[in-house]
């Protein structure tokens, strides 16, 4: 019998060892080899098999002077900067995975040829509306294609436009950034031809008015600033005084409150309003933090106790924060910018849009990603007795969403989120390679591509080792994060 | 399934045999070579003639056969065959910046092949000296040389009224001509939609900025290549330069301009198929472009100015270089195919392909070259690069203490900062700078060897910066600059 055993775990392992040795080959050992990689002096154009150099060890020399260059500073901001998309996109995605998960197919024959006849009398119309501002033939094909999906989709119904919808995620990468970098030609590219009328109209309306109108909405993009800022403090006082905020949470949601304010020095480009709306905005969160000092010190149960409701809603603020402030400096320059006349900007080569330009590309390819595919099944999984019962309450559609369904779909999201932050990490090197070559002047430039450069551009196998490795702590630093507090906070 | 799993192994084991005798190494009579190189369809016409060179030079073998076979293999971009080469797994031949590859000690020194077999620096523009020899030991022999230009489009000039440029011409002349034209060519147009020259990227930047930063007197590396010079001045002039064509007189399409061009590239590029288009009236760049200008039914009359200059005139002369790799197990048959680079056959070739100049100046001299019959819209054209090559080009400086790559990363990153009006040029040149000697510093710490070089290379830089103080001529014997002998000791 014992025999018998023996023979059979020999067997299976047989049978496994191929993975077994392909898993410690590939993975394993390079992974190994990687970390005792980054503690040596390693460089190809200095080590290598016909070079006689000997190899160094140099403890943590290499992190060190990983921390103290700029570029790994720059290049992280750079990804973080990209990761703000991050909620954006996984709104998109749940958004599409909600309209994919309602019948769109129009059933009644009748009604469907309608729909075909007045479809077509709108990209007619488009059609003919531009052709008079001389658009280019890639912008008609993209129109004929947008209305080609929409008839599809009018037949074919749902499994359509989930098929459609899905295809950015198995259409090649480098396929769709050369494809995206058409549409983002300045001159003949479907989205500039789509903005500049847009930008001509607004133009038009602005032209005539005097600059205090702008200035006025400036003023009143502040005070709104002020508001949300005095308003998220509140919230967190009222949290505090509720005891369900502990220490970390409270310190955590002012930081993030406080990095947009902390921004305005370098970003406002007038100093005495900067200076000024910089103390401003301070006073509301100090002031408030000071004339509730007494319902700040109250206890909580534990000094990580509500830390997840609090990073949710102080990322959320300082993300509002940073786009009022933008809004705020647009209005700033805006007759400035009317009198120059309005254009749209060039996208990939200038260094402020570049960045955001991608970040919008990402933004397509999320919702018709996995994170897409994971809420259609989640949103097919939620109990349609728990909706009923909320309608039965009276509850309305948003009701329904925020009370029933969006809670049901926490688990999913936490997921999503935890991938997403990984990805972000870790991604950027495609894009930049195949659409800027991470410029222009470095702007599109994430850590993985700064791997890639300092690896296999500098022959530098150990910095970028040690530079892979520290990219990892921060990912796993964040996940353990997400885990430790998002994750009670789903079970919440 | 235990007899499914062996099965399996020994299918495994047997594709794997079938796949190793079935290489072409074990199939050839003779030795396989593997030359990687450019796409470039001339190559397989190329192939053929080094086995007629084979045969008439009597390297054959007992069937009166080439004692080789020479295959193409079309390797790409230099990363990866630097990566192939200290992987050990690179071509015999290759064709590679010569002094980036040989700083990894991937390349073969062939000083004794080439005086065996007659390809040395005699054969070649002496210019050149500096992109294949390192310590006088030779590493490469040239492919074609090519000194880069502004090659113009006379008809596009006539379009407009105007004559082709000059050969020579200071910036303030170049400016001047430009702006005429700029305004002549959109006259009545909503937007500029022709340029006076090609915008600049890659490698085209980096050696304009150097060829525009020598002719005001100063290199990117000090005289003994110990620390870069990018926060001197005259960089910084270059990126002033480089703007106000940008910017101010439109002379160069932006960034954004030249990706408006709904243009694809082709041999040659995106630019050629403007150039051809009369968007672009010049284009920055070699004797190739003229292997698809010749597709055309019927091309325009060239011809071919020098970068501008503000004080002294300079032009970057470099060649494709074939090497030897270290790891190669055919090495004195490799050499036959360097050999093969110097001789008429090949030379005589590289003419009447246009693919760059001849590396054999010799070849040069002839109106086969100069005053191609089927092609006399290129007369005057050709003479030009060549004449440059023996008196005012100048081989670009490469340090031992840094990768070129280094600098041109430094250059293009204050290039687009000065561009997008990030920086100053003043500012972006001392960020270069700063750049550049920290790497150098990185390799320094990096290697003892090359840490020992470097301070012996100081004790030099020490006597010259004296000299200068003292304001003497630095003494010839320590420079290692090419830029520097030239211009204190032979303009």
């Amino acid at each position: 019998m014992i025999n018998k055993n023996k023979s059979d775990t020999l067997r299976g392992l047989a049978f496994l060892s191929p993975n077994i040795l392909g898993f410690l080959t590939f993975t394993i050992f390079p992974l190994a080899f990687s970390i005792v990689m980054a503690f040596s002096n390693w460089n190809l154009s200095l080590h290598n098999m016909f070079k006689e150099e000997s190899l160094q060890w140099i403890g943590f020399d290499n992190f060190a002077n990983l921390l103290n260059t700029d570029e790994f500073w720059k290049y992280l901001k750079n990804t973080l900067f990209f990761m703000m998309g991050i909620p954006l996109s996984i709104a998109g995605s749940l958004f599409a995975a909600m309209l994919l998960n309602s019948d769109l197919q129009v059933k009644d024959k009748k009604l469907r040829t309608h729909f075909i006849i007045v479809t077509l009398v709108i990209m007619g119309v488009s059609v003919a509306c531009i052709s008079g501002v001389d658009v280019s033939p890639f912008f008609y094909l993209i129109t004929l294609l947008i209305g080609l999906f929409f008839i599809g989709g009018l037949f074919g119904g749902i499994s359509v436009y989930r098929t459609l919808f899905y295809m950015p995620h198995f259409t090649a990468g480098v396929a769709t950034f050369i494809l995206w970098k058409k549409i983002f030609n300045p001159e003949t590219g479907p989205l500039t031809q789509f903005l500049q009328p847009i930008l001509n109209g607004i133009h038009s309306v602005a032209e005539p008015l005097p600059d205090s109108v702008f200035y006025f909405l400036m003023g009143l993009t502040y005070l709104f600033l002020g508001f949300v800022l005095y308003k998220g403090v509140n919230i967190i006082r009222k949290w505090r005084e509720d005891e369900e905020l502990g220490l970390g949470g409270l310190v955590l949601s002012f930081v993030f409150l406080s990095i947009p304010i902390f921004c305005i020095p370098s970003w406002i480009q007038w100093s005495n309003l900067g200076t000024a709306l910089t103390i401003a905005l301070f006073l509301i969160v100090f002031g408030s933090l000071l004339i509730g000092w007494n319902s700040f010190k109250t206890d909580a149960k534990s000094w990580d106790d509500g830390l997840g409701n609090a990073v949710m809603l102080s990322m959320g603020l300082m993300v509002l924060e940073f786009v009022l402030l933008g809004f705020g400096e647009l209005m700033y320059n805006f007759p400035e910018m009317v009198a120059q006349g309005l254009n749209t900007p060039n996208w990939l080569t200038e260094y402020h849009w570049a960045k955001p330009s991608i970040m919008f590309m990402g933004f397509w390819a999320s919702i018709g990603s996995n994170q897409m595919l994971l809420f259609l099944a989640a949103l097919s999984a939620v109990s349609p007795e728990l909706t009923e019962a909320a309608e039965i309450d009276g509850a309305n559609n948003f009701q329904k969403f925020w009370n029933v369904t969006w809670p049901q779909l926490a688990p999913v999201t936490f997921f999503i989120m935890i991938m997403a932050v990984i990805h972000g990490m870790q991604g950027g090197f495609e894009v930049a390679k195949a659409m800027t070559n991470g410029g222009p002047a470095g702007a599109t430039t994430t850590l993985e591509y700064y791997v890639y450069e300092e690896g296999f551009g500098g022959g530098r196998l150990a910095y970028a080792s040690a530079l892979s490795w520290i990219l990892f702590c921060i990912i796993f630093a964040i996940t353990l994060f997400q885990w430790r507090f998002g994750n009670r906070y789903v079970n919440d | 399934m235990t007899k499914i799993f062996i099965g399996s192994i020994i299918a495994i084991l047997l594709t794997a045999f079938y796949l190793k005798t079935s290489q072409p190494e074990s199939q050839s009579e003779v030795p396989i070579l593997y030359w990687v190189t450019d796409p470039n369809p001339i190559r397989f016409e190329q192939v053929d003639l080094f086995y007629e060179w084979l045969v008439e030079n009597n390297h054959v073998n007992e069937n009166g056969k080439p004692i080789l076979e020479l295959r193409l293999d079309f390797g790409g971009i230099d990363n990866k065959k630097m990566i192939h080469g200290i992987s050990g797994v690179a071509g015999d031949i290759m064709d590679c910046d010569t002094m980036s590859f040989q700083r990894l000690g991937i390349l073969a020194d062939v000083t004794e092949y080439a005086e065996q077999h007659n390809f040395g620096l005699d054969q070649t523009y002496p210019a050149l000296k500096p992109v294949i020899q390192r310590d006088q030991k030779q590493y490469s022999f040239p492919c074609n040389v090519n000194v880069l230009s502004f090659w113009s489009n006379a008809d596009t000039f006539k379009k407009y009224g105007m004559e082709a440029p000059n050969k020579n011409w200071t910036v303030q002349e170049f400016e001047k001509m430009g702006i005429e034209f700029t305004k002549r060519a959109n006259k009545g147009l909503e937007k500029q939609e022709v340029f006076f020259l090609s915008p600049f990227e890659g490698w085209r930047l980096y050696r304009l900025l150097i060829s525009l930063s020598r002719s005001s007197g100063q290199s990117i590396l000090n005289e003994t290549l110990t620390a870069s010079t990018l926060d001197q001045g005259a960089f910084s002039e270059s990126l002033k330069t480089l703007y106000r064509w940008t910017h101010e007189l439109h002379l160069i399409p932006s960034a954004a301009e030249s990706s408006s061009f709904d243009v694809e590239g082709g041999y040659g590029g995106a630019e050629l198929s403007l150039f051809i288009k009369q968007k672009y009236a010049m284009l920055n760049i070699g004797r190739w472009m003229l292997i698809r200008l010749r597709e055309m039914e019927n091309p325009p009359p060239v011809s071919v100015s020098y970068y501008p200059y503000e004080k002294f005139q300079n032009c970057l002369i470099s060649s494709r270089n074939a090497s030897i790799y270290e790891g190669s197990k055919n090495k004195e048959l490799a050499a036959l195919f360097l050999a093969f680079l110097a001789s008429d056959k090949y030379n005589n070739n590289i003419i009447t392909t246009a693919d760059g100049g001849p590396p054999n100046p010799i070849y040069a001299q002839g109106k086969k070259y100069t005053h191609p019959e089927a092609w006399q819209n290129e007369w005057g054209a050709h003479e030009v690069p060549i004449e440059a090559a023996h008196t005012i080009a100048i081989a670009e400086a490469r340090s031992p203490y840094v990768s070129s790559s280094i600098f041109e990363k430094a250059m293009s990153t204050a290039y687009e900062l000065v561009m997008n009006d990030l920086s100053t040029p003043d500012e972006a040149a001392k960020e270069a700078a700063k750049f550049v000697d920290f790497e150098i510093q990185r390799n320094l710490h990096d290697s003892p060897s090359l840490k020992e070089r470097f301070s012996e290379d100081m004790k030099k830089q020490t006597r010259i910066d004296q000299e200068k103080l003292e304001d003497k001529k630095p003494s010839l014997e320590f420079i290692s600059n090419p830029f520097h002998k030239k211009y204190h000791y032979d303009k």
